[in-house]
């Protein structure tokens, strides 16, 4: 499985990297210039967390492009793993991804606290946190966003390999249509049994308006439930998706 | 001693197109076979097969006793008809991966078949000829210790000085205690280090000899034969 990841990362790399200074650039630029064109900091705090959203989707699509690739590449099929171990490397790299854009927007948090700019947020209204967890807030979040990502990477991946597995025009529709579908679904069944308390990443999270955001919490007794539920979902989507790639999923 | 390759009543099927219908056969240890047969005749949906790519539909596939699965794949090296290594891969990349991956790669053997299909580690392997790729393609699959050798269209493509390079090579480092598999239709080239051959027409089995057999039988060469054979379609 590591190996695997080795390669995907080495693959990848020139990406990533790329992908990391164009983080970090926009991040600087939102600051800097930020403050020249005398923008809100509540703004500025908004629009680098939707930048962070948008490099958290980018992760998700670069992990299920590596995992489509690699369960197609002949090269990396006829290598003696089980299937489960693509599944395994890929999940694997969604959460290093993940877990370095949680350090950058750790140490971003850092800064802000260190200029007083989080204090800030927090007494302008623009920035809330209602933390009443018996876990520390930077491990409660990244646990949120990193088991969060898990989640839906585990269905994406379910989606990838249905999608590999079809001969037919059209499989991209019924991907994104399945993709929406089985969210819906997972979702609806939390909101029945959970009353709607899901652990997905960000659900903590709200943009209230353009420059303000919030972060409430619900205690873990009430998303402990849900949290199985998803624990569940997602080790059913991964059984699906080893069996896909094992019996369905054509080779190139 | 279980046999090295064994196809029991396989099928396979891609759609309505049916690719191979009820092959029964079986492979020996030390034995180089030529698997011969038309373009679309089922030689690399039989190779996929037993490589472990694709399931048949029916019938029972067996290598070294194993069912195609992670054991067959440790026990058999697969050199597609297309290329295996990924594109942005250097050729030293390409061969450090098949290391990490598998247990009976031979870093002696790779760099004694670098040397001698004079490839470079730093080339680029997306950026050489046809000819070239071919060459790296069977250094990576014959680089191992592998119990079982498939080699899809190893020739296909590429001009005939390459051609005797690639099964001089072949001839060279393949293992003696192990079987090559080399499907083919240009037999002509190649017959020379066959031991027996297998022809299959439209998915089925016509014939499994050796070719010794054929020559003392027909008076014929395995070319002459197939160009009967295959004639008649």
């Amino acid at each position: 499985m590591l190996k695997l990841l080795k390669y995907d990362m080495k693959r990848d790399l020139f990406t990533l990297l790329g992908g990391a200074a164009a983080l970090v650039l926009g991040l600087l630029a939102i600051e800097l210039l930020g403050k020249q064109v005398g923008m809100e900091r509540g703004a500025q705090a908004v629009l680098s967390l939707m930048g962070y959203t948008f490099f958290g989707i980018l992760i998700l699509i670069a992990v299920c492009n590596s995992f489509r690739l690699n369960i197609r590449s002949v090269g990396r099929r006829l290598v003696p793993l089980g299937s489960l171990h693509y599944v395994g490397s890929a999940l694997l790299y969604g959460l290093l991804l993940n877990g370095v854009l949680l350090v950058i927007g750790g140490l971003h948090m850092l800064y802000y606290q260190a200029t007083g700019i989080l204090q800030q947020l927090e007494q302008s209204g623009s920035f809330t946190i209602n933390w009443d967890s018996s876990i520390p807030l930077p491990f409660g979040v990244s646990l949120i966003v990193l088991w969060g990502s898990l989640f839906l990477l585990t269905l994406l991946l379910l989606v990838m390999a249905m999608m590999e597995s079809m001969r037919f025009k059209g499989r991209t529709l019924i991907a994104v249509a399945a993709v929406i579908g089985i969210s819906i679904l997972t979702s609806a069944v939390e909101n029945s049994f959970f009353g709607g308390a899901g652990t997905q990443a960000l659900t903590g999270f709200q943009i209230e308006s353009q420059s303000e955001l919030n972060l409430p919490t619900e205690s873990l007794g009430a998303v402990l439930p849900a949290f199985l539920f998803e624990l569940v979902m997602s080790a059913l989507f991964t059984w699906v998706t080893v069996k896909l790639i094992n019996r369905s999923v054509r080779v190139e | 001693m279980a046999r090295l390759l064994e196809f029991e009543s396989v099928s396979k099927a891609y759609g309505k197109k049916i690719a191979l219908q009820q092959i029964t056969m079986a492979i020996e240890p030390g034995r180089i076979v030529g698997l011969l047969g038309s373009n679309g005749s089922g030689k690399s949906t039989l190779m996929r097969l037993a490589a472990g790519l694709e399931h048949p539909d029916a019938g029972k596939i067996r290598i070294l006793g194993h069912l195609p699965g992670q054991a067959s794949k440790a026990a058999v090296s697969f050199m597609p008809d297309r290329p295996q290594f990924e594109k942005w891969m250097t050729v030293g990349e390409a061969l450090d991966f098949q290391r990490d991956f598998f247990n009976d790669f031979d870093a002696t053997k790779s760099e004694r078949m670098l040397d001698f299909m004079k490839l470079s580690r730093r080339d680029k392997a997306s950026a050489l000829s046809k000819g070239m790729q071919e060459r790296l393609q069977l250094t990576l699959a014959l680089s191992r210790r592998a119990s079982l050798y498939l080699l899809d269209e190893p020739i296909g493509g590429v001009d005939p000085v390459a051609r005797d390079h690639i099964l001089d090579a072949l001839v060279e480092f393949y293992e003696e205690d192990s079987s090559v598999v080399v499907s083919t239709h240009l037999i002509a080239d190649i017959e020379r280090i066959f031991d027996e051959v297998i022809m299959i027409r439209e998915g089925s089995l016509l014939l499994q000899r050796e070719v010794e057999q054929i020559r003392m039988e027909s008076g014929k060469s395995v070319d002459q034969l197939f160009k009967e054979v295959y004639a008649e379609c």
